[in-house]
């Protein structure tokens, strides 16, 4: 948040998180290399880049399936907080089999490794000797950007759209990175396994996406309302502690909190990185954005100091029984006290 | 094709040397944010990297 930058704020979740990740990963790295050392498949360097690189790719795959899987279901939402340590640890293991690769395989000749890999020896217009490296590398470059602007810093200095905007290029590397493979695949590995995994992993990605923006659709429709009060239904329809979604004909989505004091709503936007607030539930008072945690009163739009971010809240009032809420938000800073409800 | 590749790496040479120079004198006195004034020296090397790469975004930056 925006009042001060601190390396990384860490908590309990974020530890264990990335603890089980590392793990996970270290396993994976040492299977790899062990099953392949004793079926004496590489020499064991070839092997470590290997285990590197398709570690990366399974990493890649994962980062891009939470966030339509968290879309899905309620239950990966918890995955979604700390995405970004993912993505920093999957581009420094991505920038790890490219250095052993440049070293093993081009730092020996008497061309430089990087112009040795972006097209030395090869042919681009040749299918069978593409550089294939040279999407590696280009996607390795976009990898790096995004973990390099990671930081909330970076949020805050290049501007939410920019930031966005280069954050979404993950696309453009996974894009890269199938041609890398499928390219180097077609190469040098005649059994066609991997080429085989990463189209099921490709397919199972476009339809959890697709999946994902169809929900999206239907939900938007369900509750695509127009005039200036928009019924939110009965209280008791909404979960304690959790909101709905109303999306006026115009202007951004709201979320309707249920929670110890009553009934509020807010913007449905967060003022971070435009998470979700509606899929985000209540956490010691205060709504908790799915995305990166990031809290705001319910009551005052506000962020807890010493933060200072801010979003609009809504007028509610409850009438016969129903919720309603005004479809135009309140100015910035506008305190709207919780309208109280039978619990 | 060898001399496209090289001139292709030898721009992303001097591109990154052109970066790292600009990327200390941003980490040291180019930040102007006030949390990350005094010491913190932690976040300013996390924050190198990312100076290195987008070095001419952040000079267009300082000028609009």
């Amino acid at each position: 948040m925006s009042h001060a930058f601190v390396s990384v704020q860490w908590n309990g979740q974020k530890k264990a998180y990335d603890l089980i990740l590392l793990a996970a990963i270290a396993v994976y790295l040492g299977t790899f290399t062990a099953v392949g050392i004793a079926q004496q498949a590489a020499d064991p360097v070839v092997l470590i880049m290997r285990a590197l690189g398709t570690c990366a790719i399974v990493l890649l795959h994962i980062i891009l399936a939470i966030g339509p899987l968290a879309r899905l279901s309620d239950r990966i939402k918890p995955l979604l907080y700390n995405r970004r340590h993912f993505g920093v640890v999957t581009a420094l293991i991505s920038l790890a089999h490219a250095a052993l690769a440049l070293m093993w395989y081009h730092g020996s000749g008497p061309i430089n490794p990087i112009s040795s890999a972006i097209g030395g020896y090869g042919d681009y217009v040749v299918p069978i000797e593409f550089p294939f490296e040279s999407l590696g590398l280009a996607a390795l470059l976009i990898l790096g950007v995004m973990a390099a602007t990671s930081h909330d810093f970076w949020l805050s200095r290049l501007s939410p759209p920019v930031w966005k905007a280069l954050h979404m290029g993950v696309y453009a590397a996974y894009a890269l990175l199938i041609g890398h493979v499928a390219l180097g695949t077609a190469q040098f590995d005649k059994s066609g396994g991997l080429l085989i995994a990463l189209t099921l992993g490709a397919v199972s990605l476009t339809a959890l996406h697709i999946g994902a923006i169809l929900k999206g659709r239907k939900a938007d429709l369900a509750s695509e309302l127009s005039g200036e009060w928009m019924s939110a239904g009965r209280p008791d329809e909404i979960p304690l502690n959790r909101a709905i979604t109303l999306t006026p004909k115009s202007g951004e989505r709201i979320a309707v909190f249920r929670y110890e004091k009553g009934i509020s709503a807010i913007v449905g936007v967060c003022s971070h990185q435009n998470g979700p607030l509606g899929e985000g539930c209540i956490l010691g008072g205060l709504v908790t954005c799915p995305w990166h945690g990031f809290q705001f009163d319910p009551e005052t739009g506000a962020a807890p100091p010493p933060f200072e971010d801010r979003v609009q809240t809504h007028e509610v009032k409850l009438e016969d029984g129903t919720i309603w809420v005004r479809s135009t938000p309140d100015p910035l800073g506008t305190t709207r006290p919780a309208v109280p409800v039978a619990t | 094709m060898l001399t496209v590749a090289n001139w292709i790496a030898y721009g992303l040479g001097v591109y990154g040397l052109i970066g790292l120079i600009f990327a200390l004198w941003f980490v040291i006195l180019g930040v102007r944010e006030a949390p990350i004034e005094g010491k913190a020296v932690i976040l300013r090397l996390m924050l190198m990297p990312g100076a290195l790469l987008l070095w001419p975004l952040l000079i267009l930056g300082r000028k609009s």
